[in-house]
């Protein structure tokens, strides 16, 4: 059942019917909020000093948690908090509720590399603390979230937390290919972390294996390295799974500068909370009424 | 009367009729996005049926048909899409609802949760449901359940208990684990017994037990409290490892671990010493342990406390010299050991302890509790050890005796040892024998049920 070649996976109909867009959520609106949450994770991820296989299994979680689960229902910030939280558990690299909703707070309330964070308002150097404290009664409030939020995620996916990260296995298949350097890994790998935010949910529909080899594949032709024909046959990977993985990992960087336009220093920005987001919604409504008039 | 519309349905014939028309229109929309999938299936069947069709190099011509460029990859995009289907892959799915498993009995109780028997009315089967007390928990999930599940799933033999389901009851804080239900746990069962397991039964018991360890310990996972009451043994002769409430998932580099694991008489001596980077050899110890307890029908090394415990362990294996286990004198709690100097060389009573246990078994014993973790036998090892070679040979599974199961609350045979005859008393006289019939009376007291009970006889 268990095995570091197989992961649970969506099914087609899981993947057809979306509980949020069900729940009245636009399909656009949805795949933001599925990279908003993931830009979070990663950028939360690097703060809080997690390595990435606690970063990318959170991801990874998240994306399975609105597989079954509304975005109406769960605040993208909560379920953020909690996936960090139980992955951090999951990888044996315990990180607190307060150091996670610490960073959070800092990371959605003052400017940072971050495409995520408020951008830098014109003549003020930095922030003020006040910005992004975080009260102790807030803390009570979203720890309290957080812990059922963390229930929600084990249930909804009934404690199906097995996950198996492509990352050694990529080392592994450019080994056995004696092609190894550093290049092609690095670049192999920043395929890997890109696809996480993949629109496509690639870690939902894909085994680790079709994963790495694609990675692989992109890796060696853009540093020129030479494979012998065929070689993804060896890896259990098709030719056709690997054409639409190479052109999925590929479309993320056009993705991912799409969605930094469209959400960055716009007012009011991506809607973190259950409150923001019916706003948003009923923003939408309004707009789409006028439209149509 | 046929004609006049039913009221109750015809009351807003409009926006049902809206409605209506919409979910045609949906219909026809799917219709014909399934026969256009159905369409494009059955092209790539076909495709695949003709390159198959040469049955001397299937892959080669496909390949060499689609190989036209690299770059027109786009157009493959909504066939791969389609593969998805394929995936054997298990699926993401809520955790069922607790209810649908009717409970029997309540089989034991322990710091972790409770255990009881239930019906899953879905199928009839019979199932352990295990509650985890998660009422004290201030952490969130609990991270030692976290592994528990994790390492059960991943574990996956028919020597470990079969972990069906994790469903989930009215609140967040009623989670429950859904196993096989085993008849026995291995200490009740040898508590019960008249005499030990039999040579040939032990070599079967060993063997089941190892090669679920060495599935663990190739999947990278440490048990760490291996011990006979969690060892359950269903009436086939089959044994299940069970309780993974300790088990976590090790590393090379080892993490560093926690020493507080492990029930204290399984304890290896290098957590007795309170050695922070430890692994698979804890459990192997353990399964030393469990190897002497088969035959002696007792436990090996009974310590009181930690100090007791590790005195025993010397006592039984012989102190530990720097010629034995080069490193023991870096273990934290190792300074504080005084080791009486003596002239004799550290003697290992394994020998007099199993006066019946052949030469081959004493080696294995021996190797199993070695002082030296860096020594000790692999589980591996302990597959491929010729003690389970020799005769007598193991026994098959089918030819084990099968007992009335405690947890199941099947009855069983009440033998009320008989005590020796009184010194001076007269020898009874059979005399007559009179009403033979007494002899198939009481049988109602005897158990019903609940298979044989061969082994119980005198």
């Amino acid at each position: 059942m268990v095995s570091l070649l197989r992961n649970p996976l969506a099914t087609a109909d899981q993947l057809a019917s979306s509980p949020s867009q069900a729940d009245g959520i636009p399909a656009d609106l949805e795949t933001s909020l599925r990279w908003a949450g993931s830009e979070l994770i990663q950028a939360a991820g690097i703060l809080l000093r997690l390595p990435q296989k606690t970063v990318a299994t959170a991801i990874v979680l998240f994306q399975r948690f609105y597989l079954l689960s509304s975005m109406r229902s769960c605040a993208i910030t909560d379920s953020c908090h909690a996936v960090i939280f139980l992955s951090s558990k999951l990888t044996e690299h315990p990180a607190t509720p307060r150091d996670i909703i610490n960073v959070t707070t800092y990371l959605l309330n003052t400017p940072s590399p971050s495409p995520i964070s408020p951008a830098p308002a014109a003549g003020q150097g930095s922030t003020p603390p006040e910005e992004h404290y975080v009260t102790e009664q807030e803390y009570y409030i979203r720890r309290t979230r957080l812990l059922n939020v963390e229930m929600e995620i084990l249930k909804a996916c009934g404690f199906q937390t097995h996950l198996s990260l492509p990352y050694t296995l990529c080392i592994n298949y450019i080994q056995s290919l004696s092609v190894l350097s550093a290049e092609v890994v690095k670049k192999s790998f920043g395929y890997l972390t890109d696809a996480l935010l993949s629109p496509s949910l690639l870690y939902l529909t894909h085994q680790p294996n079709s994963l790495a080899v694609a990675a692989v594949y992109i890796g060696a032709r853009e540093c020129e390295v030479k494979l012998p024909a065929a070689w993804w046959d060896v890896f259990d990977c098709e030719r056709e799974e690997l054409g639409f993985l190479v052109v999925c990992m590929k479309g993320v960087k056009e993705f991912v500068e799409s969605e930094r336009k469209l959400w960055s220093g716009r007012k009011p920005g991506v809607p973190w909370e259950l409150d923001d987001l019916e706003i948003h919604l009923e923003r939408r409504r309004v707009l789409d009424g006028e439209a149509e008039v | 009367m046929s004609t006049k519309p039913k009221s109750r349905w015809d009351d807003d014939t409009e926006a049902t009729a809206a409605e209506l028309a919409r979910l045609k229109a949906e219909k026809a929309a799917r219709k014909a996005l399934k026969s256009q999938q159905k369409k494009k299936q059955l092209q790539s069947a076909a495709a695949d049926g003709g390159s198959s069709a040469a049955p001397p190099s299937p892959p080669a011509p496909k390949r060499r048909k689609l190989d036209r460029s690299d770059e027109s990859n786009a157009g493959d995009e909504d066939e791969a899409k389609l593969k998805l289907l394929r995936f054997s892959a298990p699926a993401i799915t809520p955790c069922a609802h607790v209810d649908w498993y009717e409970k029997l009995n309540h089989i034991e109780e322990g710091s972790y949760g409770v255990v009881s028997r239930a019906r899953d009315s879905r199928t009839g089967e019979i199932v352990a449901l295990k509650r985890l007390k998660l009422e004290r928990e201030t952490d969130g999930f609990p991270i030692t359940s976290l592994r528990e599940i994790q390492t059960l799933m991943a574990a996956r033999h028919e020597n470990v208990v079969n972990l069906r389901e994790v469903v989930v009851g009215g609140t967040l804080k009623d989670v429950f684990i859904v196993m096989d239900f085993i008849e026995h746990d291995l200490k009740t069962l040898s508590e019960d017994m008249q005499e030990p397991f039999l040579q040939s039964e032990v070599k079967t018991l060993m063997l089941q037990l190892v090669s679920a360890t060495a599935l663990m310990h190739s999947r990278w996972i440490v048990h760490r409290d291996l011990k006979t009451s969690n060892l359950l043994m269903n009436n086939r002769g089959q044994i299940k490892v069970a309780d993974f409430g300790l088990a976590r998932y090790t590393g090379d580099p080892m993490p560093p671990l926690t020493q507080l694991v492990v029930t204290l008489w399984y304890r290896s001596p290098e957590l007795l010493l309170g050695a922070k980077e430890y692994g698979t050899t804890v459990d192997m110890w353990s399964i030393g342990c469990i190897f002497g307890e088969l035959l002696l029908k007792e436990p090996l090394l009974r310590g009181k406390n930690e100090v007791d415990q590790l005195a025993k362990i010397f006592d039984l294996c012989g102190t530990p010299t720097d010629a034995s286990w080069p490193t023991f004198r870096k273990l934290p709690n190792a300074k504080s050991l005084k080791i009486p100097k003596s002239n004799l060389p550290p003697q290992s009573k394994i020998r007099t302890k199993f006066p019946l246990l052949t030469s081959l078994g004493i080696d294995l014993m021996s190797r199993l509790l070695t002082l030296d973790p860096a020594q000790r036998i692999s589980a591996e090892e302990v597959l491929k050890h010729p003690y389970f070679k020799e005769d007598p040979r193991p026994k098959s599974t089918e030819m084990f005796p099968t007992f009335p199961s405690k947890a199941g609350q099947e009855k069983r045979r009440r033998w009320d040892s008989p005590s020796a005859p009184v010194r001076g008393g007269e020898a009874p006289s059979l005399g007559d024998l009179g009403d033979l019939g007494g002899l198939f009376g009481g049988r109602e007291e005897e158990a019903v049920g609940a298979g044989f009970s061969l082994r119980m006889g005198r």
